[in-house]
């Protein structure tokens, strides 16, 4: 597991990428991910190409970052995710709170 | 650091004594082997400085045994020694020394060889101080969990989950793996079942449990539709949750004379509901986020109902099965699940024949700790809940002598259900009590004729074959959803008799009403003809006006019903 973050130029967008396995393993690092950008990203997008695998936890972790970006005002993109993460996000319908892309 | 010196040389010595005292340790010397152990056992000391050549037991010797006999988690043992040879300097080693150091002693030597040694002794103390704390703290808290266990198994005890329609597994600490499984009598027969999972582990997990099960079985009990029930839980459960942790769940009620299963998964892995006659599997996906995450204003419950006969079965579980890994972590998934339900469709236990099937993919039993797997039949009969009568003396009491109406027009039948609220209100009589079933059923009955057939016209000649019925109760749904127009009158007037009470139930809809002669006629053999062997069963009478769209029903009760029991009619 490696979460890796980058903040345009401009401040207004955060992408923050998942390698491996998404689990709580990823907690502290997927919180400072977000928590260290000031003020809170217009644009945050989660990209999960290199995301192997998706628990409970993680949707949990997903759903503390959209409650830190504003909640049912957020822009969060889930971007990348391979046919398994899917069908996790699909099950729990994330749908209704995350742009699957 | 107290530290004993063992040599048979007075010279040696009294020289390395005073070296090391002046170094600020304490000293107890040792002129042999026998000495040696002696002084040891009285002093008790940190560490020891042995000569290799004594008369008695030699070094080699005494080593062995004061390690044997040293109670600390490390003692060490440092040799002196004026033999060079190797295969002696290695001998030290081998017989239980740390080191050696050789004669003559050389000061500075000696003095970072012991301060190198009471560092190591520090760190030794130091885990074995660390590791009796971790285990007292380990100790206390699997204390703690045995006593949570038994508190929340009070709590989320599981109602009539032993009934012989149900077949489960549970690990013991489910609670504490997040999952819960409840299940109740609906008050008027039938039954309902909750699989719930919360995410994460240990208490966090299990502390979502105590309001789930809380309002599981008070709704339950008093006649609360799923909606109600599940727009009630996500109510608390988003209030009492912290963010990021949610509650995945299906809930399932088994209606056993009508022969329907109502079902809504919310965030589980799919369920499936079985024809072991046709052998086809249906999936039941989950519709909705997990209870917790959706703001109360937005929560919205959509049922699906299935038909439920002696030939099908209902298999629901949560994620752990599908999770369940092998030793190369290879996960079991859904696949392997469906194919193990395919394979034991008519196995007697379909629940213990997957137990089996996870547990000889996974190889070991101790992960299939967090499986948890419910299957589920058709009752065998309608049972009341046993009520122990209220008093000896024949009372009144509360509204036994009232009436109560309401009309409910258009918006409001669809989103309100009146029966638990008028229910409430009538057993407020608690003389009522025992005949709690029979009055829930009546009035269902009526006020779900006069709302289906009545207001949004449905024919329930529609529930004869297969598709009729799914198509039966997906336009009811969706007229419900969309309903803008039309009523229902509700009235009920309990009068006090001599030996009990009259109950009189008038529903009037605003439907154009039925051939009310033709129903009548066959209704009595007829299952699908409005309830009515049902109602004609229970009530003293029931007569139609207004072309059918008005009913009068009276349901007479008395003291001596008390033991009274609902039976199955089919």
């Amino acid at each position: 597991m490696a979460v890796t973050s980058a903040t345009s130029t401009d401040g207004t967008s955060l992408t923050i990428s998942i390698e491996g396995r998404f689990d709580f393993s990823a907690h502290q690092a997927f919180r400072g991910a977000y928590e260290k950008v000031s003020p809170v990203p217009k644009h945050i997008s989660v990209d999960m190409s290199a995301t192997t695998y998706l628990d409970s936890s993680a949707l949990g972790m997903l759903l503390l970052l959209r409650d830190h970006s504003g909640g049912d005002a957020s822009n969060i993109k889930l971007t990348g995710c391979n046919e398994d993460i899917r069908k996790i996000l699909t099950i729990s319908n994330f749908e209704q709170l995350f742009e699957i892309v | 650091m107290k530290i004993l010196i063992a040599d048979d040389n007075t010279t040696d010595r009294i020289i390395l004594s005073r070296v090391l005292q002046n170094l600020g340790h304490q000293v107890i010397q040792a002129s042999d082997g026998n000495d040696a152990i002696a002084n040891f056992i009285e002093h008790d000391p940190s560490l020891v400085l042995l000569d290799v050549l004594m008369p008695g037991y030699d070094g080699y010797e005494v080593a062995e045994i004061i390690k044997e006999k040293s109670s600390k988690p490390w003692f060490p043992i440092i040799f002196l020694t004026s033999l060079t040879e190797a295969s002696d300097l290695a001998k030290c080693i081998d017989a239980g020394g740390d080191d050696f150091v050789s004669k003559p002693i050389n000061k500075i030597i000696i003095k970072a060889k012991i301060d190198a040694f009471e560092r190591i002794i520090n760190l030794y103390q130091t885990v074995a101080e660390q590791r009796e704390r971790i285990q007292f703290h380990h100790e206390h808290l699997v204390q703690e969990q045995e006593a949570a266990k038994r508190i929340f198994n009070n709590i989320a005890h599981r109602g009539c989950l032993e009934s012989s329609n149900i077949n489960y597994h549970l690990s013991p600490m489910s609670i504490f793996n997040g999952d819960l499984m409840l299940a109740a009598e609906l008050p008027m027969g039938g039954m309902r079942l909750l699989l719930a999972d919360f995410t994460g582990h240990g208490l966090p997990a299990a502390i979502g449990a105590m309001p789930t099960s809380e309002i599981f079985y008070g709704m339950t009990t008093k006649g609360f539709s799923i909606p109600d029930m599940m727009v009630e839980m996500n109510m608390r459960l988003y209030g009492v949750l912290p963010r990021g942790v949610f509650c995945c769940v299906i809930v399932i009620d088994i209606d056993a004379r009508d022969r329907t299963l109502t079902i809504w998964n919310a965030g589980a892995p799919d369920s499936f509901v079985l024809n072991t006659r046709t052998k086809n599997i249906e999936p039941v996906k989950s519709s909705h986020l997990p209870l917790g995450i959706q703001a109360p204003e937005k929560f919205e419950v959509f049922c699906q109902t299935h038909e439920f006969t002696r030939d099908h079965k209902l298999i629901a579980v949560t994620d752990g099965i599908i999770e369940a890994e092998d030793s190369n972590g290879k996960l079991f998934g859904e696949e392997r699940l469906i194919a193990g339900i395919r394979k034991n469709l008519h196995s007697e236990s379909i629940c213990d024949a997957l137990m089996e099937e996870v547990e000889s993919f996974c190889g070991k039993t101790e992960q299939t700790d967090d499986v948890s797997l419910l299957e589920v039949v058709l009752p065998r009969s309608v049972k009341e809940e046993f009520v122990q009568p209220t008093a000896t003396s024949k009372s009144f009491s509360g509204t036994c002598d009232t009436a109560l109406s309401l009309r409910l027009r258009g918006k409001s039948l669809g989103t309100f259900d009146p029966i638990p609220m008028v229910m409430q209100t009538l057993l407020t009589c608690n003389e009522l009590g025992p005949h709690r079933a029979r009055i829930f059923t009546v009035l269902s009955e009526l006020y779900n004729n006069s709302l289906d057939h009545g207001v949004l016209g449905l024919e329930s000649e529609m529930k004869n074959d297969h598709e009729g019925f799914t198509k039966y109760y997906q336009t009811r749904a969706r007229s419900l959803e969309s309903i803008e127009q039309g009523f229902v009158d509700v009235s009920v007037d309990h009068q006090p008799t001599e030996d009990g009470g009259i109950l009189l139930f008038e529903l009037k809809d605003s439907g154009i009403g039925f051939e009310v002669e033709e129903l009548l006629k066959r209704g009595v053999k007829d299952y699908s003809g409005r309830g009515l062997p049902l109602l004609l069963n229970l009530c003293d009478s029931i007569e139609y006006f207004d072309e059918g769209s008005r009913v009068v029903a009276s349901y007479r009760w008395k003291f001596e019903d008390q033991k009274d029991k609902l039976t199955d009619p089919i």
